[in-house]
């Protein structure tokens, strides 16, 4: 199994920001893998209050045009540190983007405003929804970040240590593998 | 060290009650201080001050005045959250027994600087459900307050 890892990260930043009902997809680091993104973080300014309603998860889509991959349900997230959740299960692919969207305006997301990526934001919540388009707040990063595994390859079939040639001598062979004695 | 359930991170999820474990460490308890923050007492009325159609203060620095002008407590975060899923007839001793393991394993690994990796075990997700059962157990996690002290 690989190590997936996603979004631009969850520890504090320099400024923070009230995007409250708002859909928010980050652009930095978008997903290295396909799997399964079984931990998540972000960090709200410690000064404002918690973040209600909190929902994190996987967009796909390009230029400014985003797609619900999957979700999770995470709940009030506390102010004024980072935040780990693990235990989840939400679905990334290759390339996909963290989103984040809280309900309440007096959360405060930490943020950087310049030297990021930036991040695709739109009024509403469409987790779980369709294509939607959305608006770039460029240079900005919010904190968020999730990591993961890809599945385990399936093993190859491995030989029987011994078959029946059925060549007309009706010989029994041993698969050269199989050690004897 | 003491682990609670919080029920705004439970609900529905792929056919199974979603729980959420907020994990707390204690004065003593190794990296105590780290979410040990101090917040604002916010009143109960809210912001005084001129507030645009979404809520949002207009004055972005007469509100960071305001908000430094209130009283301040200390707070205990959480130091680690973790979610499980399980079927709805799960009692509440079992649920929180799952937790203080959890709660065991990440200070474990915390306390080592270690990433607090926490696996839940393989889940087969049901093919069909009773939503009725979910929602009865996730009213029930809004009031039982569970919590279990290490």
């Amino acid at each position: 199994m690989a190590a997936i890892n996603v979004g631009p990260g969850y520890g504090g930043r320099t400024g923070n920001a009230a995007w409250a009902n708002q859909t928010l997809i980050a652009l930095g680091n978008p997903a290295d893998g396909t799997g399964s993104l079984d931990k998540l973080g972000t960090h709200f300014d410690g000064i404002h209050a918690d973040a209600l309603n909190v929902k994190i998860g996987t967009f796909s889509g390009a230029g400014t045009d985003y797609t619900s991959r999957d979700f999770e349900t995470v709940g009030t997230v506390t102010a004024g540190s980072p935040q780990l959740f693990s235990g989840l299960d939400c679905d990334v692919v290759t390339g996909d983007y963290l989103g984040i969207l809280w309900t309440n305006v007096t959360a405060y997301i930490e943020i950087d405003w310049a030297g990021q990526a930036g991040f695709y934001k739109k009024n509403g919540d469409f987790f779980g929804g369709g294509e939607e388009t959305y608006t770039l707040q460029a240079d900005s990063a919010q904190s968020v970040y999730g990591t993961g595994e890809t599945p385990p390859e399936e093993e190859e079939a491995k030989p029987h240590p011994f078959y029946c040639d059925t060549r007309p001598r009706n010989r029994m062979r041993f698969h050269p593998d199989l050690k004897l004695g | 060290m003491y682990v609670k359930v919080e029920p705004t991170g439970c609900c529905e999820r792929k056919g199974l009650v979603q729980v959420r474990f907020c994990m707390y460490l204690e004065d003593g308890d190794y990296g105590y201080s780290i979410h040990r923050v101090q917040v604002p007492v916010r009143p109960k009325e809210g912001y005084p001050g001129p507030v645009d159609a979404l809520g949002v203060p207009e004055d972005p620095d007469a509100y960071i005045l305001w908000l430094e002008s209130l009283p301040k407590i200390w707070r205990t975060n959480p130091f680690h959250n973790h979610f499980i899923r399980v079927e709805p007839e799960i009692s509440d001793e079992e649920i929180m027994n799952i937790g203080v393991a959890f709660l065991e394993e990440a200070y474990t690994k915390w306390a080592c600087d270690q990433e607090r990796d926490l696996k839940n075990p393989a889940v087969e997700f049901p093919s069909s459900f009773s939503i009725a059962d979910i929602e009865a157990k996730l009213e029930h996690l809004k009031t039982a307050n569970l919590e279990r002290k290490v």
